[in-house]
């Protein structure tokens, strides 16, 4: 009998979703899965078994608690083979996910010295049921218990009815109160934040309509629109993909900021309540997810899909259709991402998402599944675009573009998709692994069963090192065009420059073990790291130098995208510095995982990356849209975002250098009992909050500037700057196909590079010469010189 | 001199605050300050100079040197020269970083089985007589004393094992921000190494005043698997003290040298995020005298 594909497709998903239904019940260990402790092992003392005979019951409940209220609890058992006459009856593990245990007698004790798990005592061994007090947490959010139960028969050993046990789950909800006062309900932060997503989101859609209304205020109607919208989202046109990526890029980095804004009001003081320390991790986890996943790379790509094939001089990208495919993977990723918020568990494991917590079934969140089958969704979608890059850059170029004559912004997009390609797929392993972790109950990461979290963070930071380079090299081919461009000169040293670039590429895969100084690492491996490391700041000092040489003897002109790149200059030098203090290990010790670092990197990825994303869009907007933005707000938004952007993450070095860590709900102020922060600490944080506020707000200028211009702008003509490569040669906006004309299979009229430099391109180099003069003369008469 | 200058004069902060940590820290820390003034000095004036002195403005006649046009690749304009300087002296610059930082290495990870300053460990009652050695820019000691840290979801366990000795070594409790915490009291002048496990996932003490941290890795034996009330990594010796129940590297613990130098006493916290309570596990460290 013939099976049509349709029915094999339809039988192959039945069985996938039948594995995935049944799979959480397999147990690929004889003790079970999951972590060691009573809460997800189970009890296995004495031997025992589960069995439902055994019932657990907590009394005392009430049926919403009050914050910092002290509740009696009878904790009991019935059934098993504890029977009066055994010499011990049983005992109990009871766990709360919040508040504070007290024994009230001898019977129970707090259990691994912590204050939210308690135990029976030795005579406690003795009881079926056991009361104690336990005290309500201060802030209202619910509190989890898990109770144990064991049923023992008391000789010890296990013969006849053997010792059983059984668990019993309990949640218990808050009131939101304090006894005898009525306290107003706080916001909820994650309905504020789906609140601003859905704002947003309609500012763009009303934004969106508003442009195509005023394209054609008479033509405007649902006929019109239906096909102009249906375009955009089945186009495969590079520039139109390419503003797919940008808008999709530029709204998450205001979701992004706007997690970040939530963060920074939390530490606005010490011991706020602002976020939950629960909402604060999930907060801090989707900021870095977020703004790295998805607002750096699609502007990236949204800039490359739109520069590249005009600096090469192609039509479009070698496989358009796969590039659109890249693009809407992007959007199906984020929301798989955010799902876990809009359930109440996000994901909550920082960006770096380590192991073995990020496969922790008990206390980590659901949320965690859903940001590694997101980000599953991202990584299919780096490899396509890296393919279809790497593949247009080495096929589609103009005649008479040589690899050393590609503009330098296509170079660092070919460098950084050569990065990302090689490196991107063991992060793919990495989120697969832990994917099956927690959803099919694999041991990857599984400490108890012999899997090793180390193993996640060579596979992330393997990928994660890289990738740091992957968003910050483009960067690095913006400043390149803007400056070279605003000087009115060719760049310095346009070799050393993709040497460099090269060369940081191929350093960045031998570094990542600096951010695992302290993680047990062999300290040879360490030293080593430590050198390699330092060695990045080689490639970067050439390009800085070289950058600053191309003013020299120019023509510097400032316009809004100088102003950007010479910002950009100064703040990617001091985040540069900062990161020179990491690999010295002695200082590491210290450094990681404090503010230190959090300021380190936020002047590369925003003093570096976001700067020169600015530079880009005031350089190429007039090339996309046809229109000039207004250079006065241009110059106010750089002023305005320049020093407040500077007031946030400048005061962080001190902060980290004191003692304040990151990813910590709060921070403690030294007081006569302890030590930790100086006074001023607090003062910083609130300064930097204040700063954060404005930096966010200042990016507005930038928004508005582009609708503004968008709608009444100057006409903006091909080559509004002055610059040399193909992209200026094209009307603003270009047409489609960008270049030529496409006829009977074959391409016409596409453009032609020229070399200012034929005379110098046709002489052999100073490596060729001395080389040649090695060489055996080749007319055959003269005599070779020994 | 020039050290001295920047720090107290130019920026009188680093004088204080940075001193807070180990000389080891310090050090280093003065060393790169000033190289990074240098460099970041070095690199602002030329910026500052280049973006004035070659302004123009829009519409200014400007000389094409470079043949800039457009669809046309520009003249290259290099300098061989300069662009192997400053390949050469970053690199020596660097070289010379890395030296600097190679010398410390050995007080942050010498082996506890070899000889890497600190000595063998204490004999009983035998004290470590820590102090600073300048030659060797390092602390130096007869012996150290090891000592245990159990970490878990949300808290710290320590035990002074063999060297719970009143002065020298106590585990208690403090209350910390109105939480209950454990408390570590231990010796000035005295070495110790701690040897740590996780009962659950990877957490990470930062000593803030030493400026050390280190993750702590799950251990199998942070569990009472053999049902003697005692976490499986430790016994209970013949004379009634706790030990390690085995060598450090078999029992599959991380350590981490504590050289207390200083009267004191600090917040210990958990650097490495192990979820709901990170921010919360909290312990505290005294040193005294």
């Amino acid at each position: 009998m013939k099976i049509h594909n349709s029915n094999r497709a339809i039988a192959a998903l039945a069985v996938m979703a039948g594995v995935l239904l049944l799979a959480p019940l397999v147990s690929s260990l004889p003790t079970g899965i999951g972590g060691t402790s009573i809460q997800t092992a189970g009890c296995n003392c004495h031997n025992g078994v589960s069995d439902s005979s055994v019932v657990a019951d907590i009394q005392g409940f009430p049926e919403q608690y009050n914050a910092s209220e002290t509740y009696s609890l009878s904790i009991s058992f019935t059934g098993g083979p504890a029977q009066a006459g055994n010499a011990n009856l049983g005992g109990f593990n009871l766990w709360a996910s919040d508040g504070v245990f007290t024994p009230t007698d001898g019977l129970t004790q707090l259990w691994g010295g912590s204050v939210t798990e308690v135990a029976h005592t030795e005579a406690g061994n003795d009881y079926t049921s056991w009361v104690l007090d336990w005290t309500a947490p201060e802030s209202g959010k619910d509190v989890d218990f898990i109770l144990h139960v064991n049923s023992v028969n008391g000789d010890g050993v296990q013969t006849g009815q053997i010792d059983q046990w059984n668990r019993a789950d309990y949640t218990l909800q808050s009131s939101f109160g304090i006894i005898g006062e009525v306290i107003p309900e706080a916001p909820e932060p994650f309905v504020v934040l789906a609140t601003l997503i859905l704002i947003t989101l309609a500012l763009v859609a009303i934004t969106i309509l508003y442009g195509f209304y005023r394209s054609d205020p008479d033509g405007f109607s649902w006929e019109t629109f239906s096909p102009w919208i249906a375009g955009w989202l089945t186009t495969t046109d590079h520039k139109r993909v390419g503003t797919l990526y940008f808008l999709a890029g530029l709204f998450f980095l205001g979701i992004g900021g706007i997690m970040a804004l939530f963060i920074r009001v939390q530490l606005a003081t010490p011991g706020n309540d602002f976020l939950t320390q629960d909402q604060y991790n999930q907060f801090f986890t989707l900021h870095g997810t977020t703004m790295i996943f998805l607002a750096a790379m699609p502007l990236i790509n949204g800039f490359a899909n739109w520069m590249v094939p005009l600096q090469i001089g192609a039509p479009d990208l070698a496989m358009p259709r796969l590039n659109a495919m890249s693009f809407w993977l992007q959007p199906v990723g984020a929301l798989l991402i955010f799902t876990g918020v809009f359930s109440g568990q996000g994901a909550d494991t920082g960006w770096t998402g380590y192991a073995p917590y990020v496969v922790d079934m008990v206390n980590g969140h659901d949320g965690n599944t859903f940001w590694a089958a997101g980000q599953i969704m991202l990584v299919a979608s780096s490899t396509l675009t890296g393919i279809n890059f790497l593949t247009t850059i080495a096929v589609m170029r103009a005649d008479g573009m040589g690899w050393m004559q590609m503009p330098l912004f296509t170079w660092s997009i070919l460098v950084a998709n050569l990065m990302l390609f090689l490196s991107i797929p063991a992060f793919g392993v990495g989120l697969i692994q832990v994917y099956l972790d927690r959803v099919v109950g694999t041991a990857f990461y599984d400490v108890g069963a012999g899997g090793d979290p180390l193993l996640w963070s060579h596979l992330f930071w393997y990928f994660g090192h890289p990738e740091v380079y992957v968003v910050i090299v483009p960067a690095f081919g913006v400043i390149s065009e803007v400056l070279a461009t605003s000087s009115r000169r060719s760049i310095f040293g346009y070799r050393s420059m993709v040497f460099a670039m090269a060369g940081i590429g191929v350093v960045a895969f031998i570094v990542y073990g600096h951010h695992m100084f302290t993680s047990g690492m062999s300290p040879v491996l360490r030293f080593v790291t430590m050198v390699t490391t330092m060695l990045v700041a080689v490639p970067t000092g050439i390009k800085i130098f070289n950058w600053l040489k191309t003013m020299h003897g120019g023509s510097l002109v400032y316009r809004t995208h100088t102003l950007w790149s010479l910002g950009f200059l100064v703040t990617f030098t001091l985040g540069g510095i900062s990161g020179m203090f990491f690999p010295s290990i002695a200082m590491d010790t210290h450094l990681h995982e404090s503010y230190f670092v959090v300021a380190h990197f936020h002047y590369v990825l925003v003093g570096g990356t976001v700067f020169g994303f600015f530079a880009a869009i005031y350089y190429w907007y007039p090339k996309m849209t046809g229109r000039m933005m207004d250079e006065r707000l241009g110059t106010l938004h750089f002023l305005t975002a320049f020093i407040s952007y500077n007031g946030v993450f400048w005061p962080m070095h001190r902060l980290g250098v004191w003692g304040m860590a990151r990813r910590h709900h709060t921070y403690f102020i030294s007081t006569d009992d302890f030590s930790n922060l100086p006074p001023e600490a607090a003062d910083w944080n609130l300064f930097i909050s204040v700063s954060a506020f404005l930096f966010f707000l200042s990016n507005f200028i930038m928004v508005a500037n582009m609708v503004i211009s968008y709608l009444r702008g100057s006409k903006a003509p091909a080559d509004p700057w002055g610059g040399w490569s193909f992209e200026w040669m094209t009307a603003s906006p270009p047409p489609t196909p960008s270049f030529g004309r496409y006829e009977e299979g074959v391409w016409y009229d596409l453009p032609k590079l020229r070399d200012a430099n034929e005379h110098v391109t046709a002489e052999p180099g100073r490596f060729a010469k001395w080389f040649n003069r090695l060489m055996v003369p080749d007319d055959g008469n003269e005599e070779v010189a020994h | 001199m020039v050290l001295t200058l920047m720090r107290v004069r130019l920026f009188p902060y680093l004088g204080d605050r940075m001193a807070g940590i180990t000389p080891l820290f310090d050090n280093l820390w003065n060393e790169y300050i000033i190289w990074s003034f240098l460099v970041g000095g070095f690199t602002f004036i030329w910026l500052y100079h280049h973006s004035l002195w070659y302004k123009s403005e829009e519409g200014e006649d400007w000389d094409n040197k470079d043949g800039i046009e457009v669809g046309v690749f520009p003249k290259h304009y290099d300098n061989f020269t300069l662009e192997i300087a400053w390949t050469v002296l970053p690199f020596f610059l660097i070289v010379y970083l890395a030296l600097i930082s190679w010398g410390p290495l050995d007080a942050i990870w010498s082996s506890a089985e070899a000889d890497g300053g600190y000595g063998a460990e204490c004999a009983p009652g035998e004290m470590s007589n820590m102090t600073w050695s300048e030659a060797e820019g390092r602390y130096v000691a007869d012996c150290y004393h090891v000592i245990y840290i159990e970490a878990y979801q949300w808290g710290w366990n320590f035990d002074c094992l063999e060297v719970a000795v009143p002065d020298l070594c106590e585990v208690g409790t403090a209350v910390i921000d109105g939480t209950p915490a454990a408390s570590l009291t231990l010796k000035q002048g005295e070495v110790y190494l701690a040897a740590m496990g996780s009962a659950d996932v990877t957490h990470a003490p930062w000593f803030v005043s030493w400026g050390v941290k280190e993750d702590v890795l799950y251990a199998p034996g942070t569990m009472d698997l053999n049902g003697d009330g005692l976490s499986d990594n430790m016994v209970l010796t013949e004379n009634g003290e706790y030990a390690l129940s085995g060598p450090i590297g078999e029992l599959g613990l991380t350590t981490v040298w504590l050289p207390a130098d200083n009267v004191e006493n600090f917040l210990l916290l958990c650097t490495e995020y192990c979820g709901d309570n990170h921010a919360y596990m909290l312990a505290q460290i005294n040193v005294n005298a």
